[in-house]
């Protein structure tokens, strides 16, 4: 298996669909992007086009949202090969999915659902992990997504969970630090307990995005500007790390470039302040 | 059966049909067990029936976003995604509208903007072009099959939702819609990455399908004699094949 090297790619930008023209045109300072997978496993025409111009120009990550490592459905073979076909296209840096399920039954909700923190779905995922990483060749950073609900099975915190996984998996680990605050909020446990747990060693990358808040609970809905308590809380996880591949991701409302490298720029002194700290 | 797989199966019941009472999801102070399953429910319906917006965003502004979503949550109950990637979801709207719908300009009207979204992405490859033509030997044209470019598709359609469909995206004022007395043959395909479609003549259209078959040159030469003499077929026949050739209809083999 290859061995994907911790390496800081510096910031970057979750790569949509409005911003590929001004993208090739004015080339901004991003140093990387992020790209969906699932929008680039089409036979051919403008993404393709465009993913193949931009990754002319820019280090790319793959980013997907249909493997659901923690479904009781097998495997899906075809997916991971196309998967695995479009990695031959892109040579990301790495690739990276979510700690979740999407469907069982052949079913898809093609949303992230939540697990819960069991001994079973420990070995359940961590195995699928294994498998998954044999068939593409190399090690895969798996997410931390925003959840609604605890389940009543629950044996472990949500931070023990994926630690335990990565671990036995040996995978590694994508850090939303968005999503961490939103389920500290939704249920009300300590977002700083939960980055001071996480293994240095196994986390690659951040994603920073914003959220919808409802009052009791908050929506992951990556569509707003990033909050300060979320600023706060990657300052936090920098501390503790050190720099980290950071990027903004924004799935809708999409904003103009500009916006976004503003927001990218406000990360980077955030994590250049902290560097220098630590 | 395990654990997480009656959790799941539990889960994802409740998802699908939010009537289902969820039995294993914990109760807190703050947040109702309903209510947290609620965003789940939700997050499911509207990014589904969001895709649906995205392929058939003129059928959306025809019929309003209040029919178009209720059409968009039953279809979502009927046909649940069985895709990896949502951009499939939609596939079946069209036929599920022809059982929902008395109107079957809205039917059409679908089936060409799916079309457009197949078109979008379907696969690349070099047109042919009228050096290619010249540089071939004579003696192979009677057997030679040309070969359509991957992005044309065909359909033919009563009601006129090309001119709509334009109108719309073009936010142009909208032709009354009508039906023609005999359904009209088009065709769509992608030329410099942009969607393209036209119309055809009947002879026309027969002549797509057949090289889309697999007929040969002279089979094709053959069939059209149904619409012109002995004398004037060979022309309209190289014609037809000169203008597929410009407008990028054939792949280069
Ligand atoms: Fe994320």
């Amino acid at each position: 298996m290859e061995n994907i090297k911790k390496k800081f790619l510096g910031f970057g930008l979750g790569l949509r669909h409005d911003h590929y023209e001004e993208i090739l045109e004015t080339k901004p300072a991003v140093d990387w992007f992020e790209i969906l997978t699932e929008n680039y496993l089409v036979p051919g025409g403008k993404p393709l086009y465009y993913l193949d111009q931009i990754r002319a120009q820019y280090p790319l990550v793959m980013h997907g949202v249909s493997l659901s490592i923690g479904s009781m459905d097998p495997l899906d073979k075809k997916y991971l090969s196309s998967v695995k076909e479009l990695m031959q296209r892109v040579e990301p840096k790495w690739i990276s999915d979510h700690l979740c399920w999407t469907g069982v039954h052949g079913k898809n909700t093609h949303d992230l659902l939540p697990l819960p923190y069991t001994e079973e779905a420990v070995a359940h995922i961590a195995n699928r992990l294994m498998q998954v990483q044999e068939f593409l060749g190399q090690r895969i950073l798996i997410e931390n997504v925003s959840s609604y609900v605890n389940f009543k099975d629950s044996e472990m915190t949500e931070w023990e969970f994926i630690t335990e996984i990565a671990t036995r998996a040996d995978c590694l680990i994508l850090l939303d630090v968005n999503n961490v605050y939103v389920s500290s909020v939704n249920h009300e446990f300590s977002a700083e307990d939960y980055i001071d747990y996480l293994p240095i060693e196994r986390v690659y990358q951040i994603h920073l995005a914003g959220h919808s808040d409802m009052g009791d609970y908050i929506i992951d809905t990556h569509d707003h500007a990033i909050v300060d308590s979320v600023w706060k809380l990657y300052e936090k996880t920098i501390q503790r790390m050190g720099m980290i591949s950071t990027m903004i991701e924004r799935d809708d409302h999409i904003p103009p470039l500009n916006e976004l490298l503003k927001e990218l720029n406000y990360a980077k002194k955030i994590a250049k302040n902290c560097a220098v700290l630590a | 059966m395990s654990k997480l797989s009656l959790i799941q199966n539990d889960f994802q019941q409740c998802v699908l049909d939010s009537t289902h009472e969820i039995a294993h999801v914990m109760q807190t102070k703050k947040v109702s067990v309903e209510a947290r399953m609620g965003i789940y429910v939700n997050a499911y319906l509207s990014r589904l029936a969001e895709a649906l917006a995205v392929n058939y965003p003129v059928l959306k502004k025809q019929m309003g976003d209040e029919q178009f979503y209720d059409l968009c949550f039953s279809y979502v109950q009927q046909f649940p995604s069985e895709f990896r990637s949502i951009r499939w979801f939609g596939h079946q709207f069209p036929d599920f509208l022809k059982k929902e719908k008395e109107d079957f300009s809205i039917v059409e009207l679908a089936r060409f903007e799916w079309i457009l979204t197949e078109v979008f992405d379907a696969a690349d490859a070099d047109a042919m072009t009228m050096e290619d033509i010249a540089a071939m030997d004579p003696n192979v044209w009677a057997t030679m099959k040309f070969i359509p470019h991957p992005t044309v598709r065909r359909l033919n359609l009563k009601w006129n939702v090309a001119a709509l469909w334009r109108s719309v995206s073009e936010e142009t004022p909208c032709p009354v819609i009508e039906k023609s007395s005999k359904p009209i043959a088009w065709i769509f395909w992608r030329k410099d990455k942009v969607n393209q479609f036209s119309s055809m003549t009947e002879d026309e259209a027969w002549a797509i399908d057949a090289m889309m078959h697999g007929d040969t040159f002279a089979e094709i030469c053959e069939g059209l004699c149904e619409w012109f003499s002995e004398d004037e077929v060979a022309m309209r026949a190289a014609s037809l094949l000169k203008s597929w050739i410009a407008a990028g209809l054939i792949s280069r083999t």
